[in-house]
């Protein structure tokens, strides 16, 4: 099995073989190198440019070192408790690498921004999510691509619907081997650890850097005593990587993807969108509409928006022409924090000046994907497999909760007079 | 006026219902452990009555919301609940005295929902719980239906026979 390797600047390089090859370099995946990560941070930090294509490679390398850290580590409590050999073992690396590559392919134009204008699926009455997409792209897209190459015909015989089930959580498909949905979506996943360093880099910060070496090294199984179920944890020796990641997480939050001005290009970002959009949303997750979605990307809407001269949130991209704010509560605000805010809400709309709201707790949690489960990181004994919450060793993280932050703003028009009825 | 979708409700009203939810379990079962499980699995059988609307995703130990958690963690550093944790046992949540005062954001039927939701769930520990949480979000998202819920359990959970498993989502009024 012929082995590639890439050049990757947070890691050195990323390997694949031939059947991981076909798949990026299926279409369907090559629409990744036109989405950024980061949507219009970059008029921020100008050297957000990066995309969920690189990305999605880090995860996938990213995903197979812890994947075989845990092993090492743990091996017998996925043996005892999860019923492991070594021929699942093996095929479930291989599968574990393909939902790491493919977790994102299903991610709408400008990332995360777009998820609020995705239709609503009528099977569940509730808006699609950005992993309907994915798992909807892998299983009719990317089927043939996935299931017919020889290297999975004669070594792992892995279904596309085993690989969207990883990324779902569905235990219909994948029984107790769902578990391993860890290192795609949760407080130790592969994507955060790799976002964290992949963001900082191109960015030009240095908050999101931590030990990743340390990480994959001290990653080990324990039981969570309450629910006792197994869970995905780092050994004593490596609490203090573990406090590591939740800082940097911290910090890239409040000073990058929650900027100020960031988030007022987010706001133009969703009514551009919802302008140029067909009904105002994008196209639905199963086919047909998912051929459409397919079809958009990140250049396409910004050949949109440059068309739209009279539309204002397309002008205020273009320009760089944005709201501005003029008011935010404290990151985590009080009864009394929420009266003022009332209060200044108030003064605004007497004075007849249009605003906008902006919570922070709703990019939180995209963030953090409830998907990408934000369960306390443990602490876990190598001895007895025994676990403890991070908080019960680091009081930084006992002290560093969601960011709960309100921020209002006007247009820039308004501003002066917006101030001067706050003042 | 707004330039988007007007935002009046309090930020306080989710950490509040959480704070009735566990005062209500603390008052009616005092000898049992409410830990995060619990408020984890609770919260995901009120969202599905449509009282709360958080986003749940399917894990090994059942549907798990970081948005719960996140009200939860907040509910704490507003003094309207206390988190503590005990080894071998887990996280054990208290109400404070502060919870009538955040409780008043709720509804009616708000606190009808909760307290219908105690009286039929609440006896429940949690890895009983984490069952019918995962029967549940089973029937809604994946389509399985009654007759095959006791395997499609148990093929998410081995370690629980099928007969346990039978016995709690009866006793759940499941099936």
């Amino acid at each position: 099995m012929r082995q590639y390797e890439i050049r990757d600047p947070v890691y050195g390089f990323v390997s694949f073989n031939d059947w991981e090859k076909d798949i990026i370099g299926h279409p369907a995946f090559q629409r990744l190198r036109r989405i950024k990560q980061l949507a219009l941070t970059e008029m921020v930090y100008p050297g957000a440019v990066h995309t969920r294509f690189e990305h999605s490679l880090g995860v996938m390398h990213l995903a197979t070192k812890m994947y075989d850290s845990i092993v090492n580590s743990s091996r017998s409590m996925l043996e005892d408790r999860l019923n492991y050999a070594d021929a699942g073992l093996q095929k479930d690396r291989q599968l574990i690498r393909l939902a790491a590559l493919l977790h994102d392919v299903g991610h709408a134009p400008f990332s995360h921004t777009s998820e609020e204008i995705m239709p609503i699926n009528v099977k569940i009455d509730r808006p699609f999510k950005h992993e309907d997409y994915t798992t909807s792209i892998i299983k009719n897209v990317l089927k043939d691509v996935i299931e017919n190459h020889p290297i999975n015909r004669t070594n792992y015989r892995i279904g596309a619907d085993e690989v969207a089930a990883l990324i779902e959580g569905n235990p219909e498909v994948l029984g107790e081997r769902v578990f391993w949905k860890v290192l795609i979506a949760s407080q130790l996943d592969a994507d955060r650890g790799d976002y964290l360093l992949r963001d900082s880099y191109h960015i030009g910060v240095k908050y999101g850097i931590y030990d990743h070496s340390r990480l994959i090294n001290t990653l080990a199984l324990g039981i969570e005593p309450e629910s006792e179920e197994v869970v995905l944890g780092v050994d004593r020796g490596g609490w203090h990587v573990a406090e590591a990641i939740v800082i940097a997480r911290y910090q890239l939050f409040a000073q990058v993807y929650f900027h100020k001005t960031r988030r007022a290009f987010d706001y133009h970002l969703k009514n551009a969108m919802m302008h140029v959009l067909e009904g105002g949303k994008l196209p639905g997750a199963e086919l047909p509409s998912l051929k459409q979605f397919i079809d958009l990307d990140d250049y396409a809407l910004w050949n949109q928006f440059r068309a739209e001269t009279n539309d204002p949130d397309c002008s205020a991209i273009m320009n760089r022409w944005h709201i501005r704010e003029i008011y935010s509560t404290p990151e985590v605000l009080s009864q009394e924090d929420e009266a003022e805010l009332q209060a200044k809400k108030r003064s605004l709309e007497d004075a007849g000046i249009v605003f906008y709201e902006d919570k922070s707790e709703k990019l939180w949690y995209n963030l953090s994907n409830s998907e990408n489960g934000d369960k306390e990181i443990m602490i876990v004994s190598r001895k007895n497999g025994s676990a403890r919450p991070l908080s019960g060793y680091s009081s930084i993280v006992k002290n560093i909760g969601d960011v709960k932050q309100i921020r209002v703003y006007v247009k820039p028009e308004d501003r002066s007079k917006a101030e001067g009825v706050l003042r | 006026m707004s330039l988007g979708k007007k935002n009046d409700g309090s930020m306080f009203k989710n950490s509040g219902l959480m704070g009735y939810l566990v005062k209500s379990l603390n008052q009616k079962y005092p000898d049992k452990q409410i830990g995060k499980t619990v408020i984890q699995k609770m919260m995901y059988l009120l969202s599905r009555n449509g009282i709360v609307n958080f986003d749940f995703s399917m894990y090994h130990y059942g549907p798990y919301s970081s948005e719960v958690t996140g009200e939860l963690s907040f509910a704490e550093r507003s003094g309207i609940v206390e988190i503590r944790w005990e080894d071998e046992k887990g996280y054990y949540i208290k109400p404070t005295d502060n919870v009538e005062k955040f409780s008043s954001l709720l509804e009616d039927d708000e606190k009808h929902a909760v307290d219908e939701l105690v009286e039929r769930f609440g006896g429940f520990k949690a890895v009983d719980l984490s069952l019918i949480a995962t029967a549940y979000y089973l029937t809604d998202n994946f389509g399985v239906k009654e007759d095959r819920l006791v395997d499609a359990v148990h093929n998410a959970k081995k370690k629980y026979p099928p007969k346990y498993i039978e016995n709690v989502l009866s006793a759940g009024g499941i099936m």
